[in-house]
C-alpha cells in the first residue's frame, strides 16, 4: 500500500461516518408505539446499505494503483450523489418536516454525501494532474 | 559609488552597571573606495560590525554622517533608506540568513521580488551567480538542505544579484573551511574588480591575501 | 517571477497555518452561527406575533387552568377544548368588541400517512381576520367543504388527500413557512371541521363526548373596537361572561419573549467566551510565529524591506488566514444552521424562522469582516513589534 493521499483518507473517513452515523448518530425516527416502522426507516436502511458499499470501496481502493483508485473515487462520487437523493426523494420520509428524519437524518446524510462527491472529484482531478505531470 | 563617513561615532546605553554608556566607535573619518576590496580586521568586540551596520544604514549613529556617493544615508526616511539599500548596497550579514519558505534561487532573487518582480534577465543573472559560486545544482531546493558553506555562498549571490555599487560583508568566511573561504574571498574580489566598493569585516588573518587595502580596529578606533 | 512572501510563508508551515485557519474559522463559526440563531428566533417571534394577529383570545376556563392554552396555541402541541356557542354569542354582544371570530380545534390521531397527531384548526371565512389574510398569500380561492390548507412542515402537497377520522380531505394549498406551530397545523373551514369533530365523536375518539359539533367553539379571537382599551374589554369579558378566560395575546407571547431573551443572552455569552479565548490564542500564535522568524525579518530588512513592508508581510499573513478561516467558518455556520434548522427549532422549543436571504448575506459578510478585523488586530501587535526590530542586534554574532 502506497502512502495514502489526503483525499483517500477523507473518502474513507466520510463514507464510514455516513455508514456509522446513519445508524447511531443521525438515524431516522424511532419506531411507532406498536413497534412498526415508519417510511423513513427504509430510507435509513437504504442510506446505510449505500454507505456500507462506499466504505468498503474506500478501503479496498487504498490497495489499488493510482488509476484504479481515481476511477473508484469517481464511482464513489456518483454513488454518493445518488445516495443524497434517497431520503425524501426516492424514499418518502415522515409527514412532518420537524420530525427527526427530516430535521436530522436528511441534512446530515446530504451534507456527508456532498462532501464525498467533492472529495471523489478532487481525487480524480488530482490523479489526472499527477498523470499529466 | 564611494562611501564616506565623517565624525562617525556610536555609543550604546548599557542596561545595567555603573558606567551606563559605552563607546563602541570613537569618532572616525573613513572612506570606502570604489573598485577596491577593503578588509577590516580586529578582535571580537572591537567595533567592526558596528561600523559595518552604520555604513549599511541598519543602525543610527550617535554622531557623524555617512555619505553613499552624494546621498546622506541618515537624512533619508526609513522607506527611502530601505529603497536605497535595496538598489545600491549589498549586505552579507553574519551567520545563516536564509528565508526558509523560499528555494535557493528565490532567496537569491529576493532583492528584486521584494520590491517588484524578477524577469528573464534577472533570473539568468542569479543563475549565473549560483554557477560561479558552484551551487547552481541547488537552485531549486530548500535552504534547509544546504550546508553552512553553501548557505554563505547563497547569501553572497543574493548580495551581488543587483550588482550593488557598495558591498558590505560581515564575517563572510566565519566557520568555513579553507576551500570555501577562498571561494568567498574570490567572489568579493571579483565584485571589487567589477567596480564596487567592497568592505569585508573579519577577524581571520587569511583574508589579507585578497585585500587591496587593510584596516584594523581596536577598542572602537580605526587605523590603517 | 513574482513572490508573495506572506503566501509562501504560510505554505511553508502548513501545521501552523492550519491552526490559524481553524482558530479563525471557529471565531466566524460562533459569531455567524450565533447571530443567525438569535436572528432566526427574533424572526420567529415576530412571525408568531403577526400570526396571532388579535388583541384578545378567549378560551374555556378549563383550557386556561389546565395550561392547555399555551401548549396548544403557542407550542403547537395537538390538543382541543370546547365551549358552548352561547358563550361566543355573549362575548360578541359585549361592549368594546370590534372584530370577532371563532376558531375550532381538533387533534388528529395517527392519521393515514401522518404517523403523529396533527392540530386541525377550523375558522369561519366570513368573520376570520387572523388566518385568512395569511392563507390568501398562498391560496386565493375559497375553501370548499373537504378542502384543507396545510402548514409548511407537513409533508403533503396540493392535490394530496389526507384522511382524518375517516373523512377524506383534499389539500388545496400549502402555506409559507412561519417558524411557528402553524407550520405543523392543518386549516379548514368551519363546515369541514364540524364534520371532522362529528366523525371523531362517532368513532368515540374525542375526549368531549356528548357535545354538539355544530354548537361548540374552541376559542374566540377579538380585536377591540376604536376607543376601547384592550384591558377594558378583557376585564369586562372576564367579569361578565362565565366559564371563559380572556387573555391578552401579547401576554401569552411574553413567556416566549423571555425565553428568547434568555437564549440570546446565553448565545451572546458563549460567543464572547469563544472570542476572548480565540483572540488570546490568535495573539499568542502570531507573536510566536513572528518571534521564531525574527532573524528572517532582519534579513529582509538588510535586503531593503522597509518597516512598513515587514508589517505588511505579517498583516498579509493574518489577512490570508483570516479570509480563509472566516470563509470556512461562515460557510459551515450557514450550512449547519440552514440544514439543521428543524432540529434546532425542536431543541430550543421556540419559534424559529430563518431571516430573508438579504439578511443572511449581511450576517455572513459582517461575520467575515469581524473575524478579519479581529485577526488583523491580533497580528497588528506582532506586525508593529517586528517593524521596530533592531536588525543589527538580531544579526550580530559574537564578533562585534
Amino acid at each position: 500500500m502506497k502512502k495514502p493521499h489526503i483525499t483517500d483518507i477523507l473518502l474513507l473517513v466520510m463514507s464510514a461516518a455516513l455508514c456509522i452515523g446513519v445508524k447511531l448518530l443521525f438515524h431516522a425516527c424511532a419506531p411507532k408505539e406498536d413497534g412498526s416502522w415508519m417510511a423513513c426507516h427504509w430510507a435509513e436502511q437504504a442510506v446505510f446499505a449505500a454507505s456500507l458499499g462506499m466504505s468498503l470501496t474506500a478501503f479496498v481502493r487504498l490497495f489499488l494503483d493510482r488509476r484504479a483508485r481515481a476511477g473508484a473515487a469517481l464511482g464513489m462520487s456518483i454513488t454518493a450523489a445518488v445516495t443524497a437523493f434517497i431520503p425524501g426523494v426516492f424514499i418518502r420520509l415522515c409527514m412532518m418536516n420537524d420530525m427527526r428524519c427530516h430535521a436530522v437524518m436528511r441534512p446530515a446524510a446530504v451534507i456527508l454525501c456532498v462532501l464525498i462527491v467533492i472529495c471523489g472529484i478532487a481525487d480524480f482531478v488530482l490523479a489526472r494532474k499527477e498523470a499529466a505531470a | 559609488m564611494k562611501m564616506t563617513a565623517q565624525g562617525l561615532t556610536k555609543e550604546y546605553a548599557r542596561k545595567s552597571g555603573n558606567a551606563n554608556r559605552f563607546t563602541a566607535l570613537h569618532p572616525l573619518d573613513f572612506t570606502l573606495e570604489t573598485g577596491a576590496l577593503t578588509v577590516l580586521m580586529g578582535r571580537s568586540g572591537s567595533g567592526k560590525s558596528t561600523l559595518l551596520n552604520l555604513l549599511a544604514g541598519l543602525m543610527r549613529p550617535t554622531g557623524g554622517t555617512v555619505l553613499a556617493g552624494e546621498t546622506d544615508l541618515f537624512a533619508l526616511s526609513d522607506r527611502e533608506l530601505s529603497a536605497f539599500r535595496n538598489a545600491h548596497i549589498g549586505v552579507i550579514p553574519q551567520g545563516q540568513t536564509a528565508i526558509y519558505s523560499l528555494s535557493v534561487l528565490e532567496n537569491v532573487l529576493l532583492p528584486y521580488t521584494l520590491t517588484g518582480s524578477a524577469e528573464g534577465e534577472e533570473i539568468a543573472r542569479a543563475k549565473a551567480l549560483l554557477e560561479r559560486l558552484d551551487i547552481a545544482g541547488l537552485a531549486d531546493i530548500s535552504p534547509a538542505d544546504l550546508s553552512g558553506g553553501e548557505l554563505r555562498r547563497m547569501a553572497i549571490a543574493r548580495a551581488l544579484v543587483r550588482q550593488p555599487e557598495i558591498l558590505l560583508a560581515d564575517e563572510p568566511t566565519a566557520d568555513l573551511d579553507d576551500e570555501n573561504t577562498a571561494t568567498v574571498c574570490k567572489a568579493l574580489q571579483a565584485a571589487a574588480g567589477a567596480g564596487a566598493a567592497v568592505l569585508m569585516v573579519t577577524h581571520e588573518s587569511g583574508a589579507e591575501a585578497y585585500a587591496d587595502r587593510m584596516l584594523t580596529m581596536q577598542g572602537g578606533v580605526l587605523s590603517e | 517571477m513574482k513572490q508573495n512572501l506572506a503566501y509562501r510563508n504560510l505554505k511553508a508551515k502548513p501545521v501552523r497555518t492550519a491552526i490559524l485557519v481553524v482558530l479563525t474559522a471557529l471565531l466566524s463559526l460562533t459569531v455567524c452561527g450565533g447571530t443567525l440563531l438569535v436572528s432566526s428566533l427574533r424572526t420567529g417571534l415576530s412571525s408568531l406575533e403577526a400570526r396571532l394577529g388579535a388583541d384578545i383570545m378567549v378560551v374555556p376556563y378549563e383550557a386556561k387552568t389546565k395550561s392547555n392554552l399555551e401548549s396548544v396555541v403557542l407550542q403547537g402541541n395537538p390538543g382541543y377544548f370546547y365551549m358552548d356557542m352561547s358563550r361566543y354569542e355573549k362575548i360578541a354582544s359585549r361592549e368594546g368588541v370590534g372584530q370577532i371570530s371563532a376558531q375550532f380545534f381538533l387533534a388528529s390521531t395517527s392519521s393515514g400517512c401522518c404517523s403523529i397527531p396533527v392540530q386541525i384548526i377550523g375558522f369561519d371565512p366570513e368573520t376570520d381576520f387572523t388566518i385568512t389574510p395569511w392563507i390568501r398569500r398562498s391560496y386565493g380561492g375559497a375553501l370548499e367543504p373537504g378542502d384543507i390548507v396545510v402548514g409548511n412542515d407537513l409533508n403533503a402537497f396540493v392535490g394530496d388527500t389526507l384522511t382524518f377520522y375517516g373523512v377524506d380531505c383534499r389539500v388545496a394549498a400549502k402555506l409559507d413557512k412561519t417558524g411557528t406551530y402553524y407550520d405543523a397545523a392543518v386549516f379548514t373551514s368551519v363546515e369541514t371541521i364540524q364534520q371532522l369533530i362529528a366523525s371523531s365523536l362517532d368513532k368515540g375518539m374525542n375526549d368531549f363526548a356528548g357535545i354538539d359539533p355544530e354548537r361548540v367553539v374552541s376559542a374566540v379571537l377579538i380585536n377591540t373596537a376604536d376607543g376601547y382599551s384592550i384591558e377594558e374589554v378583557l376585564n369586562d369579558i372576564n367579569i361578565h361572561v362565565k366559564k371563559v378566560k380572556a387573555v391578552q395575546t401579547k401576554e401569552m407571547i411574553a413567556g416566549i419573549s423571555d425565553s428568547l431573551r434568555g437564549t440570546s443572552d446565553l448565545i451572546g455569552v458563549l460567543i464572547a467566551a469563544v472570542w476572548v479565548l480565540g483572540l488570546v490564542i490568535l495573539l499568542l500564535a502570531f507573536t510566536m510565529s513572528v518571534n521564531e522568524r525574527r532573524r528572517e525579518f532582519a534579513v529582509l530588512r538588510v535586503i531593503g524591506a522597509s518597516q512598513g513592508k515587514l508589517a505588511a508581510v505579517v498583516m498579509q499573513e493574518a489577512m490570508l488566514t483570516g479570509l480563509c478561516g472566516a470563509g470556512i467558518g461562515t460557510g459551515l455556520a450557514l450550512i449547519g444552521v440552514a440544514a439543521f434548522r428543524s432540529a434546532l427549532e425542536a431543541q430550543l422549543g421556540l419559534p424559529f424562522l430563518l431571516p430573508g436571504a438579504g439578511r443572511i448575506c449581511l450576517i455572513a459578510v459582517l461575520s467575515i469582516l469581524a473575524v478579519l478585523i479581529a485577526g488583523t488586530a491580533a497580528a497588528a501587535v506582532s506586525a508593529y513589534r517586528i517593524s521596530r526590530i533592531d536588525t543589527a542586534l538580531i544579526l550580530r554574532g559574537d564578533n562585534g
